[in-house]
Order: structure tokens, then C-alpha cells, then sequence
């Protein structure tokens, strides 16, 4: 089951930006994500989180593009939930307070390492700078609560 | 535990799976009190069947 899901989030970001209407006026850039194996071991909880070390390596990753790039609009297609963080926060460095979140989820994504160990399920915590600690110190302007509609 | 528990702490209202209205004007009505000029929409596709994606 946990191989079928990490191959789904890899295939699904693969099928999103197959999908997705190709525009010349709009760039667009693969993060270099390590892709499942064939027979992928058990990922390791480290700290609490599963494969955290590969979930910190993809989203300094992600950062390394946007930090490039400095796009002023961003769109990403993923993979899972995580994908959300780098842009979400480097938008609100860039525009602060004109930034609001609107979060279509079925999950609120505001868990941490103390009641779940999938780092995909902290992102929104993370965002507010109260998730995964190692994840959330990343952000420098944490949203506040009225900035964030579900 | 379940993450919902949160909720209250961190100060955020969470529309419940299992309510399928969309409040369009309530919205609007959170964008046009925070002046925000621009939103980030996260989408996950498991809002379209829960059941589906655990």
C-alpha cells in the first residue's frame, strides 16, 4: 500500500504536467525528486517523520528553483501536499500581508510529528510555523490564522 | 489523535467533509476584510471522493 502511494504521487505529478496546457510564456521546472523504486524498502521515521532527511533534501530542492527563478506567480503540480510549501511561503515573503490562503483539503493538514508521522499531513501547521519543527523553522513570515480560510 | 483536535488551538475553522456547500460570500466577505490582493489556492483532489484517498 505504501509503495503504491509514493508511486502515485510521483506518476500523478508526472500526469498533472502532461495534462496541463503547454504556454510558451510560462516556464515550467521538474524539482529533481528522488523517483520510487521498484522495490522500495520501508522508509525510515526520523524523528518522528517518515523519510524526513528525503523530505528536507526536496523541499531545499524547491527552494533552490524558486530562489533562482523569483517567479511572481506560481502553479504546482504534484505529488503530494508538501509540494505547497515552498511557494506558499516564499509568496508570502514576497507580497506579505496581500497574501490569503484558501485551503481545499479534506484533510486540514495541521498535524505534527507528536500524532502523525507523515510530513505531507503537517504542511498547513508548517505554514504557521507550528508543525514539524525542523519543517516550520523554514518559514520566515509564518500565516497567521485569519490569513488561512478553509 | 485526531488532527481536527487542533483546530481550536491553532485558531482555524475547518468546513466539514461532510458539509457540500461552497459559502462563496463568505469568501469574499473574509477577502474583502483582510484586503487580500492575492490568493494561493491549495487544492488536493481528495475533496473530490475521501473514501478514495484514505
Amino acid at each position: 500500500m505504501a509503495i503504491w502511494v509514493y508511486h502515485s504521487y510521483y506518476f500523478g505529478a508526472q500526469l498533472l504536467n502532461w495534462l496541463a496546457p503547454q504556454n510558451p510564456q510560462q516556464k515550467s521546472i521538474q524539482v529533481p525528486v528522488v523517483a520510487p523504486q521498484k522495490d522500495q524498502p520501508k522508509l525510515k521515521v526520523e524523528s518522528g517523520v517518515t523519510a524526513k532527511s528525503t523530505v528536507l533534501d526536496n523541499v531545499h530542492q524547491a527552494q533552490k528553483i524558486v530562489d533562482a527563478e523569483q517567479p511572481n506567480r506560481i502553479i504546482t503540480l504534484g505529488g503530494n501536499c508538501m509540494v505547497s510549501q515552498v511557494p506558499f511561503s516564499y509568496l508570502h515573503d514576497k507580497y506579505g500581508d496581500d497574501v490569503g490562503i484558501i485551503w481545499i483539503d479534506a484533510h486540514p493538514d495541521i498535524s505534527n510529528p507528536q500524532i502523525f508521522s507523515n510530513e505531507h499531513a503537517m504542511i498547513l501547521a508548517n505554514l504557521m510555523g507550528k508543525g514539524d519543527p525542523d519543517l516550520s523553522k523554514l518559514i520566515k513570515h509564518p500565516f497567521s490564522n485569519n490569513s488561512i480560510c478553509m | 489523535m485526531d488532527e481536527k483536535k487542533l483546530l481550536p488551538e491553532l485558531g482555524l475553522d475547518y468546513q466539514l467533509e461532510d458539509d457540500q456547500q461552497v459559502d462563496v460570500k463568505k469568501i469574499q466577505k473574509w477577502i474583502d476584510q483582510h484586503h487580500f490582493s492575492k490568493i494561493l489556492v491549495h487544492f488536493d483532489i481528495d475533496v473530490l471522493d475521501r473514501k478514495l484517498f484514505f
